[in-house]
């Protein structure tokens, strides 16, 4: 085997997670220091992961939210920018790592154009209908719960099958 | 069959490998395909066409083949219809002659050749009218088609590689390779697709010298360098189709499925440099075994080191033939006579390189080979195979030759391959020196380069293939220096006359076959032009000229050459037909990728779709969801154990996933204005905490959807949707908050997957649910009134509970996180509430006459479901407007009722047609859902009557053709048990 | 036409897209106008578009019907003729 296409896929615990819909667009008011406004724009933590993502026009993706993250939401929200929406259970966390990580999801996009000059994006993997962002070695994917399955299903045999074909 | 040609081993590997072609073991060599493997065993019978069963053997040596197609492999890894040139041998390979029966040597259909032409052009259309199609049509599907098809597929899954470049290059010979290294030079992002398993295409064999080395030398030095500068070269890969920008490229090493890849390729341009196709010249008996393409016996000869024959008559009408003849002497071959059809005007004298012209003939000659000049081959002699050449001048006055040979190599020029314009709208041109078209514009975006824009001679074609790979790196913003185009020099130019066809009786026409592929004949094109048939297109169609899989490749351009000719016609008024995509032929398995078997569509799970399946449920599709239909462990079979089921609901209780219904949160201080938009009634007259049942409509006027919508605080809602239109309702809310709520304080966010929710329905529900949910949940299940609702938490987690009915008696509705709903179910289980699946529930429903799709079926408007109070409680709602429509109050409209049978006890069944009486008249209607009940012990209906027959009491015929049954029914009230709703409102 | 340039997203493959509807008849006075009438200009079709494989957005495409070639892409927000 081919160290070189070997890619890991870990599913993660249920997450937290909130969406922010804003009722303006473009979105105005927001402090672009602590808001990412620009398309597929994301603000990442201490550990590089992205915590707050603009994967929609008017829509953020706020993922394991600190209180901090979380006031800042709410106040926004009593300006009346928008609302927070407690999206729990409804996107699952996937991380896809290692060097084949981005052959893995060549099968599925067209991934250096869909990811060109933004920090993720709103994609379909394999039919799945999944939120996608680059993080330290690989990718991080929140990808709709019902599809989960599935995808992990599909995606773990193109994984195989790439790794089989460079035994 | 004649005796085992010359072999020398071949190009791509050594050792040996066994076979077994119809039954036969053969051994073929490391590195041959199919087609060298047999022809170096002296096989030259390798099928039998399509139409007349007429023997067939080798035309070409690679995509172009249409005669050697084989059965490759058994059973559910059966592939039809490999051609036998694309396919590397390997050991224990089996292969299949196709189109014969019983075998390829004896064929019982080739007798119908015996009448003589017995099927000709339009032949389906003119004689299987009478008295219909249907009663010839099983003789006809077992003679015709192409091989026979798989039963079942077990190949393995393609990879597939999504791709993003400046520059795809399609063709890695001479041009590709000059276009590929000037714009990676430039500093473009290159794609290069080559269908061969190695790249050069010609260098293969048109050995020439570019910048000053030989041309094997040249080749690994420019890969070395390409794959220096990052060129993603892709071999044994064929770029099939241009979906205008988007290119599909199929991988296919070996020819066969299992290490195969499906390629998506975004190019900002396409540089087409996949060569030229060479083209055969017609003549009588043209399709018998031995006669094939001059540059397949070069491709044999210098690939696999396989001679096509012993004794050779080349037919040409270009000067390359005297090169290719000497090479094949060189290889071994005996070359008897080059035929020349062009005339004394086109002798070499005056030609620059006229004197090396002469001096090759001059040699020629020396070597025995005989040139005639102004002469062409007419007739192919030979039962089963080539045995001579019958040779006539053109000129008159001349006489007759016959040459004994076992082969004829015939060339009659080369046709730029212009597939991927043929497959879209490019434009092409006639190009007289070539007898062929090219492409009529070039453009940044796609340019033909080399052979494939009419370049011929190598070093014309690498100088037009720099040029392209210089333009594309330019118009791809790449500025670096694309270098100095290669100095080449290959065989001369071939200064072509062209020549499609020899001379010949009308009578013999019938045997010059221009499509061996369809069996379409020169006699065939003058039937469809005397039938009134005459653009090239319509042509094609009667004809079948150029429909097979190969789309013509070896017969469109000669094909039109000879319309031209038979309408007195410019080939450049004639045109060539269009063909379609692939443009080689790719396996539907391929085609499906990772959409096969189970997989074949994605399947949606709630968060109890394992318990279901790990407790027979019974699973059943429900838009991308599975829902289970009825368990097992409840009856004997579908039908007993729904019954048992909704009995049990009824007299005790029982749980169900509801997971799948389509779940909305409508939130912003607009929500209510907007939901009084989207749905008949008013949403903002529902009071925090409780819900309504709510219908939305198309902007027709159409009932489009159906749900309960809960009020959650003053700016928020939850809207469910039924399962199957859950993402569709979705796209709904969000196309009209987009189109007239945007930034107007509404927004809608899909919570499907973020709740589970599971129904507890029948009277011991709420005593069960108390029993369960602890003490902090008495209180509220105590006091919850009906539609009303409450939030709290379990297990440390959201839990709304909803009392709310889709069955008829006291139920909850139990909205969870997908985290703990495995938990709570089973608790639920635990405690007595037995899970009952969409059979029981359809049964509840429709005693209740609750509606489903098979009443909101896109063609009923609320006032035909009976909802006159909500439209008029409504005000301007999405549809409403449309609803004032005259022919909705028709009396011909259709009305929700309830059916039974008129004696208490037949059966009837959803699809039935409704009419007035016994009498076949028109229908006044339909049943659109059936059940027997077991609560009323009969069987009970929902049915779409015309209102004038709607009256309670009345007498239909409920009619059944299909299941051979006519039961009178009797309408009544669609709410057949308690219609005072006493039950749930406990 | 097999790219279609999302405002939010950028260029994505057309299949990532769902055709809608072609917008109304420019200037339709009553409902019935409104849902029924289509204009059938072959040099400008405004379309309602929705980039379901995406963000979801409802776009409003202004395409040329005859070369099949869109003209424009915004996020349709309120802004439908």
């Amino acid at each position: 085997m081919n160290s070189s296409d070997t890619c890991h896929i870990e599913i993660h615990g249920q997450d937290r997670v909130l969406e922010f819909a804003a009722f303006h667009w473009p979105a105005s008011g927001f402090d672009p220091a602590a808001w990412p406004v620009a398309p597929g724009g994301a603000i990442r933590d201490a550990t590089d992961q992205a915590c707050l993502l603009h994967f929609a026009p008017h829509r953020w993706l706020a993922a394991n939210p600190t209180n901090e993250m979380e006031q800042q939401l709410d106040s926004a929200a009593h300006a009346g920018a928008g609302v927070k929406l407690d999206v729990t259970g409804k996107w699952q966390r996937i991380t896809i790592t290692g060097p084949g990580a981005v052959r893995l999801l060549a099968s599925a996009i067209e991934l250096n154009a869909t990811l060109d000059g933004r920090d993720c994006a709103a994609v379909t993997l394999f039919d799945c209908p999944a939120i996608i962002a680059r993080r330290n070695g690989g990718f991080e994917l929140w990808v709709q719960s019902s599809y989960s399955v599935d995808f992990l299903a599909t995606a773990g045999r193109f994984r195989a099958m790439l790794q089989h074909a460079h035994e | 069959m004649t005796a085992p040609p010359l072999r020398r081993g071949t190009r791509l590997g050594s050792g040996t490998l066994s076979f077994t072609f119809d039954g036969r073991r053969y051994t073929g060599q490391v590195g041959d395909c199919a087609a060298s493997a047999l022809l170096a065993n002296g096989v030259r019978l390798m099928g039998r066409s399509v139409k007349y069963r007429r023997r067939r053997g080798l035309l070409g040596a690679g995509p172009e083949e249409p005669n050697a197609l084989f059965t490759v492999g058994t059973q559910a890894q059966l592939i039809p219809n490999v051609q036998a040139t694309q396919l590397l041998l390997r050991e224990g390979l089996t292969l299949r002659s196709q189109n014969r029966w019983p075998s390829l040597q004896v064929d019982l259909a080739s007798l119908l050749q015996a009448g003589g032409g017995l099927f000709g052009a339009g032949f389906y259309y003119k004689t299987f009218m009478w008295p219909s199609w249907r009663s010839y049509e099983p003789l006809i599907r077992r003679l015709a088609g192409l091989g026979d098809a798989p039963l079942a597929c077990d190949l393995p899954m393609p990879a597939t590689e999504h791709l993003d470049c400046d520059v795809l290059v399609t063709g890695a010979g001479p041009a590709g390779l000059a276009a590929a290294l000037a714009a990676a030079r430039a500093g473009a992002r290159i794609v290069l697709c080559e269908s061969e398993p190695l790249c050069g295409g010609e260098l293969e064999f048109e050995r020439g010298r570019i910048d000053g080395q030989d041309s094997d030398s040249w080749l690994a030095a420019m890969l070395t360098e390409l794959d220096r500068l990052g060129v993603r070269v892709l071999t044994s890969t064929t770029v099939v189709a241009d979906n205008h920008g988007e290119f599909i490229a199929h991988a296919e090493p070996g020819g066969l499925p299992g290490s195969n890849t499906v390629y998506r390729i975004r190019a900002r341009t396409m540089i087409a440099a996949a060569g030229a196709l060479e083209r055969p010249i017609i003549f009588a008996n043209n399709d018998l075994p031995g006669v094939m393409l001059l540059g397949a016996a070069e491709r044999y000869l210098a690939r696999y080191g396989t001679a096509v024959g012993r004794d050779l008559v080349l037919f040409a009408n270009h000067d390359r033939a005297y090169a290719s003849a000497q090479r094949l002497l060189v290889g071994g071959m005996r070359v008897r006579a080059i035929v020349d059809a062009r005339t004394d005007a086109h002798s070499a004298v005056g030609l620059s390189d006229g004197n090396a012209l002469q001096s090759l003939k001059g040699s020629l000659a020396t070597a025995g080979v005989e040139i005639l000049s102004a002469s062409a081959v007419t007739i192919a002699e030979g039962g089963r195979a080539v045995r001579a050449a019958r040779i006539a001048p053109l000129a008159s006055g001349g006489h007759e030759r016959r040459i004994s040979c076992d082969t004829i190599l015939v060339s009659g020029g080369w046709s730029p391959a212009l597939y991927a314009d043929l497959h879209g709208s490019g434009a092409h041109a006639y190009a007289p020196e070539l007898g062929s078209f090219v492409a009529a514009a070039q453009s940044d975006w796609h340019i033909h380069a080399g052979a494939a824009n009419g370049r011929l001679d190598l070093a014309a074609a690498m100088s037009d293939g720099h040029a392209a790979g210089t333009r594309a790196a330019a118009a791809a913003g790449a500025t670096g220096d694309s270098g100095s185009p290669p100095q080449a020099r290959g065989d001369p130019p071939p200064r072509l006359a062209p020549f499609a066809r020899s001379p010949c009786p009308l009578v013999g026409e019938k045997r010059q076959f221009i499509d061996l592929q369809n069996d379409v004949t020169v006699a065939d094109l003058r039937i469809a032009l005397a039938e009134g048939f005459s653009d090239i297109e319509h042509v094609k169609r009667y004809t079948t000229l150029g429909i097979g899989t190969d789309q013509g490749r070896s017969s469109a351009v000669v094909g039109a050459a000879i319309l031209a000719e038979l309408k007195g016609e410019s080939p450049a008024i004639v045109g060539i037909s269009r063909s379609r995509p692939p443009y080689q032929p790719v396996t539907m398995r391929s085609i499906a990728g990772f959409h096969h078997g189970d997989a074949v569509m994605i399947t949606r799970r709630t968060p109890l779709h394992d318990w279901h399946a790990a407790h027979g449920g019974v699973l059943e599709p429900m838009g991308l969801w599975m829902r289970p239909r009825f368990y097992r462990a409840s009856g004997a079979n579908a039908a007993d154990a729904a019954v048992a089921e909704a009995r049990r609901v009824r007299a005790h209780g029982g749980i169900a996933d509801s997971s799948t219904l389509g779940k909305l949160e409508i939130a912003g201080p607009e929500a209510a204005a907007f939901l009084d938009f989207m749905y008949l009634g008013k949403a903002s007259t529902i009071r925090v905490g409780r819900s309504r049942y709510m219908v939305s409509l198309r902007e027709d006027g159409m009932v489009l959807d159906d749900g309960l919508v809960l009020r959650l605080a003053e700016d928020r809602f939850l809207a469910t949707t039924s399962s199957g239109h859950g993402t569709h309702m979705l796209s709904h809310f969000e196309h009209y908050q987009a189109a007239r709520w945007s930034a107007r304080g509404a927004t809608v966010t899909d919570l499907t997957d973020a709740w589970a929710v599971i129904v507890a329905a029948g009277p011991q529900s709420r005593s069960t649910l108390a029993q369960l949910l602890g003490a902090a949940w008495q209180g509220p299940l105590a006091q919850l009134g009906h539609m009303d609702f409450t939030a709290g938490r379990y297990a440390g987690q959201d839990l709304r509970l909803l009392r709310a009915s889709f069955s008829g008696e006291l139920a909850f509705e139990l909205h969870c996180r997908p985290a703990i709903a495995a938990r709570l179910w089973e608790a639920l289980n635990a405690a007595g509430l037995t899970p009952y699946g969409l059979d029981a529930l359809d049964i509840l429903r429709v005693e209740k006459g609750y509606l489903v799709s098979s009443e909101l079926n896109g063609q009923t408007t609320p006032l035909d479901l009976g909802m006159e109070a909500l439209v008029i409680s409504s005000s301007a709602c999405l549809g409403q407007a449309l609803l004032d429509r005259p022919a909705f109050h028709e009396a011909s409209r259709p009305r929700l009722v309830g059916l039974r049978a008129a004696d208490g006890r037949a059966p009837f069944l959803a699809g039935a047609q409704l009419t007035i009486d016994a009498a076949p008249t028109r229908p006044c209607g339909y049943i659109t859902s059936s059940v027997y009940s077991p609560t009323l012990g009969e069987w009970l209906g929902l049915a779409l009557l015309a209102r004038e027959r709607a009256a309670e009491g009345a007498t239909v015929m409920a009619r059944d053709p299909l299941r051979g049954r006519n039961t009178p029914v009797r309408v009544v009230s669609p709410v057949h048990f308690d219609p005072t709703s006493a039950r749930m409102k406990v | 036409m097999t790219r279609l340039a999302c405002p939010f997203c950028g260029p994505r493959e057309l299949r990532e897209f769902e055709f809608h509807k072609t917008g109304p008849a420019a200037g339709g006075q009553g409902e019935f106008e409104r849902v029924y009438l289509r204009v059938a200009d072959p040099q400008l079709s405004i379309e309602h578009w929705q980039h379901v494989g995406g963000c979801r957005a409802w776009l409003l495409v202004h395409r040329n019907p005859s070369s099949g070639l869109p003209l424009a892409v915004e996020l349709l927000a309120g802004n439908a003729p």
